[in-house]
């Protein structure tokens, strides 16, 4: 089965590279694509993996998140991005993406992360982590410990941190990459969810996360 | 005007009192006798001024108290009348020796002796009648015998007759062992006598309804219609030369002259609440007075009086304001003083000043010349009038002074005077004053300092302000060149993107080909790098030294992901706050970038060693790579002849941006034992 791709991107050249990238690619359909959310969120089809610009006009790419997960709850959201910008990064991450990919990637990288993120999930970048950490430390209170991360969570975070691949991670903690792989999605969840705490949201409003 | 007048003092007029050395002040009776010996009589006692010497007798005679009346007989002898027992006969020297005297007992007590030339003494009581005691036997008169009271308080003897002289029934003359009685009931104005003086032609009664004159039978009231000031007269007796009669009243001195009432002036020369009828004495054929007062005795020589020249005594009677009283002469009273000197609000600035003089002269003809020092510059001008209003007295001390002038032109002697202040209003107080003028100062240093900061602050709000606006332009021009750089990577981006594409399209593409098309996109890709570490190098936000680490750390990451280098990093976490200046983080950052170019483009390492630390000030950054190694003289990787091998410029590119930063830079490298970069730079 093809992987089916919708693409939302408004820099013209970089939209139809994508998409001509993606349907020359055997495994891969592009089923949609668009310049601006509001015009994708008339008319998404049912799509595996959506490729979402930080950067549009009208309403953002952040933004849309919550709109299009609406629309496809069981899709991927992977944000593109020009600029390695911690700070968008991360709130997209907060507020619900799977993943990024900095438009400079490679194609074949590209393509790769895109089937990654289609069958369970993309990595978690150092970056990513790294900004989880600081969170989870900072923002998150003490008392409430279902939300908290597990001590086994923490030292995975801190590997990513690192800049171990889940590979790594997985030998040097003795435990399979799917453990890993499901580790890293709690985490995931966690950040969903600590997405919506007032600390949270405040540090986001005061622009400290 | 009482108390005050008694002091006023001229060889006329003199006073005996407590500071003469009497033991009282509060004189009942005085009798002079014929050695001119001065006996008083007072309550605690009796003293005598003999040759103008003032003797206290009480430590002679201690048990003499309450004396009443003194009488003398034909030797000189002095009988004393107490309110009980009479003492006497004895003598002055007698007393001064010591000797016993005779004492008797009287019922009812003693209210006035005297002795007859018969050698009878007449002893009256306080209402018991009168005795007569001759020849060791008394004999009691009462008004049962004609007496017109039985309670006799002066007896006095003219040429003819005794008069028996009572407080509320009249006089009773005895003559031939008749008494004839003089009162109301016989036409008399009252039933008060005083004294008596009788000549052959007439009886003068002094009544408290005035001066009563008989003449065959006629009876004539001088009162104070006929010119008297008073019409209680104390003491009614012919001059020396007989011309004229003295009449003396409780308030003033007046002459009769052939029929009329000369007035001298008011002189009140006895304080009016006396009352006893022997508070005049004169002895007969002299004109001295003696009056016996609460304030000592005194003693006036009518004869030697210049009554036009008598300087005249003024006072003040009463002081007060339209809500305050605040002296007043009858009590001697000062409302709210210290020292006698009342202090007045600063509202109470209208004040009202009444003053008299006394003077032997006409009271119509004196005038009054008067000052208050502190709001008056000059004396005034004499006026008649007796008082004088200020209105709109200034705050401050104020002293009022008045003269008086008879109507001679002789002034008193010393002028009358009261002092007062007036409080200042609040705001004119020294403690007002000063906060006011602190207030004022302090807002003038105020207005001032402002002014003079105005200038400053104007600088500065001004300098901020530029600031502001280059903040605003830098953040604007950030932004431009942000969404610049997002714009030219998206299509950079799109052209490896399309050269994938054509490869994926076209399978049968030659490995050349394809390796072209993959040039294509790195070198596409490449730019995208350099764009955005410009970008990334000029944001303001990225100037701390962990930025610039985490950046480098995220570059190798990648790089070495997607081309399957192994790496291992150490990077020592360091303070936030440390940062470094642009210069400094681009150069560092491209000596880095360099050299992970050549590491991933040429050197074919499989393993980067990547390290940092930061330790007294000082940056140090290794990189370290097992790649086939650089022969700095050849410029050259070793055993690549490939065109792509990197010029000498490579590493002299990282030498001249290591000197550039004053940073060291150390490369070591041998074939196939790879390279070792080692940069050191000392942060301030």
């Amino acid at each position: 089965m093809s992987i089916r791709v919708t693409i939302i991107e408004d820099n013209e050249d970089f939209r139809e590279g994508l998409y001509h990238m993606i349907q020359s690619t055997e495994g891969f359909r592009c089923v949609g694509k668009f310049e601006r959310i509001e015009e994708a969120l008339l008319k998404l089809q049912e799509t595996d993996v959506v490729l979402l610009d930080i950067g549009l006009p009208g309403i953002s790419g952040i933004e849309g998140i919550s709109a299009i997960r609406k629309k496809l709850p069981e899709a991927q959201i992977v944000m593109l991005t020009g600029r390695d910008d911690d700070n968008l990064i991360f709130h997209s991450i907060l507020n619900g993406a799977n993943g990024y990919l900095l438009k400079k990637t490679p194609p074949a990288r590209l393509l790769h992360a895109i089937e990654d993120a289609a069958s369970g999930g993309m990595p978690m970048t150092p970056v990513i982590a790294r900004r989880a950490v600081e969170m989870f430390k900072k923002y998150i209170p003490t008392e409430d410990e279902h939300i908290q991360l597990t001590p086994r969570e923490e030292e995975i975070l801190a590997l990513l941190v690192e800049g171990m691949n889940y590979n790594l991670i997985a030998e040097k903690l003795y435990i399979s990459i799917d453990t890993v792989r499901n580790h890293i999605r709690h985490i995931y969840e966690k950040l969903h969810v600590h997405s919506k705490s007032q600390a949270v949201v405040k540090a986001i409003k005061q622009g400290l996360i | 005007m009482g108390s005050g007048v008694q002091k006023f003092l001229g060889s006329h007029i003199k006073m005996y009192d407590t500071k003469s050395g009497l033991p009282s002040d509060d004189i009942t009776v005085i009798y002079e006798d014929r050695f001119s010996n001065v006996w008083l009589g007072m309550r605690n006692g009796v003293s005598v001024i003999s040759k103008n010497n003032v003797i206290p007798l009480e430590k002679y005679i201690p048990n003499i108290k309450e004396v009443r009346c003194f009488t003398e007989d034909s030797k000189g002898n002095i009988y004393i009348g107490t309110f009980d027992p009479m003492y006497g006969p004895t003598s002055l020297n007698q007393i001064l020796a010591k000797q016993k005297i005779k004492v008797w007992t009287i019922p009812y007590g003693v209210a006035s002796i005297f002795y007859n030339n018969e050698n009878s003494i007449w002893i009256s009581t306080y209402g018991g009648g009168t005795y007569k005691y001759s020849n060791d036997k008394f004999k009691l008169f009462t008004i049962s015998d004609g007496l017109a009271s039985n309670m006799i308080e002066k007896t006095i003897n003219t040429n003819n007759a005794i008069w028996f002289l009572s407080r509320n029934n009249g006089a009773s003359r005895y003559n031939n062992n008749i008494f004839n009685n003089y009162s109301k009931a016989t036409g008399l104005p009252s039933n008060t006598i005083y004294d008596v003086y009788e000549d052959d032609k007439n009886i003068f009664l002094g009544t408290d309804e005035g001066l009563v004159q008989i003449s065959e039978n006629r009876i004539t009231t001088y009162s104070t219609e006929s010119g008297l000031l008073s019409k209680t007269v104390w003491a009614i007796f012919p001059s020396t030369d007989k011309t004229e009669f003295w009449i003396v009243t409780d308030k003033s001195l007046h002459k009769l002259k052939e029929d009329r009432i000369i007035s001298l002036g008011n002189y009140t020369l006895i304080p009016s609440h006396d009352v006893s009828i022997n508070n005049v004495y004169h002895r007969k054929g002299s004109s001295i007075l003696w009056l016996a007062t609460t304030e000592g005795a005194i003693r006036v020589d009518l004869s030697q009086i210049d009554f036009e020249n008598y300087p005249p005594k003024v006072g003040i009677e009463e002081a007060y304001t339209d809500t305050t009283y605040f002296f007043n002469s009858i009590n001697n009273s000062y409302y709210k003083s210290k020292d006698n000197i009342t202090t007045l609000d600063y509202t109470q600035n209208d004040v009202t000043i009444n003053f008299c003089a006394l003077s032997f002269s006409d009271e119509e003809k004196i005038k009054y010349i008067y000052k208050m020092e502190g709001f008056d510059e000059n004396w005034s001008e004499p006026t008649s009038e007796k008082n004088v209003r200020y209105r709109n007295l200034t705050p401050g001390k104020k002293t009022f002074k008045v003269f008086a002038i008879n109507g001679n032109g002789i002034y008193s002697t010393q002028p009358a005077q009261i002092t007062f202040i007036i409080s200042s209003p609040f705001w004119e107080t020294t403690w007002f004053l000063s906060i006011i003028s602190i207030f004022f100062l302090s807002v003038l240093v105020g207005t001032i300092r402002f002014y003079s900061t105005r200038k400053l602050r104007i600088k500065i709000a001004k300098l901020e302000h530029d600031k502001q606006l280059r903040e605003e332009k830098d953040k604007t021009r950030l932004q431009i060149s942000r969404d610049l750089h997002d714009d030219i990577s998206s299509t950079l981006g799109s052209i490896a993107l399309y050269s994938e594409s054509f490869k994926r399209q076209y399978p049968e593409l030659s490995e050349q080909q394809k390796k072209m098309l993959d040039k294509i996109s790195v070198l596409s890709s490449e730019a995208i790098d350099h764009m955005s570490d410009i970008i990334w190098s000029v944001a303001p936000e990225h100037d701390s030294l962990n930025d610039m680490l985490i950046r480098m750390k995220n570059h190798i990451v990648e790089q070495c992901s997607i081309n399957r280098i192994e790496y291992e990093i150490s990077v020592q976490e360091i303070n936030e706050n440390v940062s470094i200046d642009e210069e400094a983080r681009r150069n560092i950052y491209l000596i880095f970038k360099e050299a992970m170019n050549n590491i991933i483009k040429h050197a074919n390492a499989t393993k980067i060693n990547f390290s940092t630390k930061f330790c007294d000030n000082n940056f140090e950054m290794i990189i370290i790579d097992n790649g086939k190694g650089f022969d700095i003289d050849a410029g050259k990787f070793f055993k690549d002849k490939s065109t792509h091998a990197l010029s000498g410029h490579g590493i002299n590119n990282m030498k001249k941006r290591a000197e550039e930063i004053n940073a060291e830079f150390t490369f070591q490298s041998s074939p196939g034992k790879g390279t070792k970069i080692l940069l050191i730079k000392r942060m301030t």
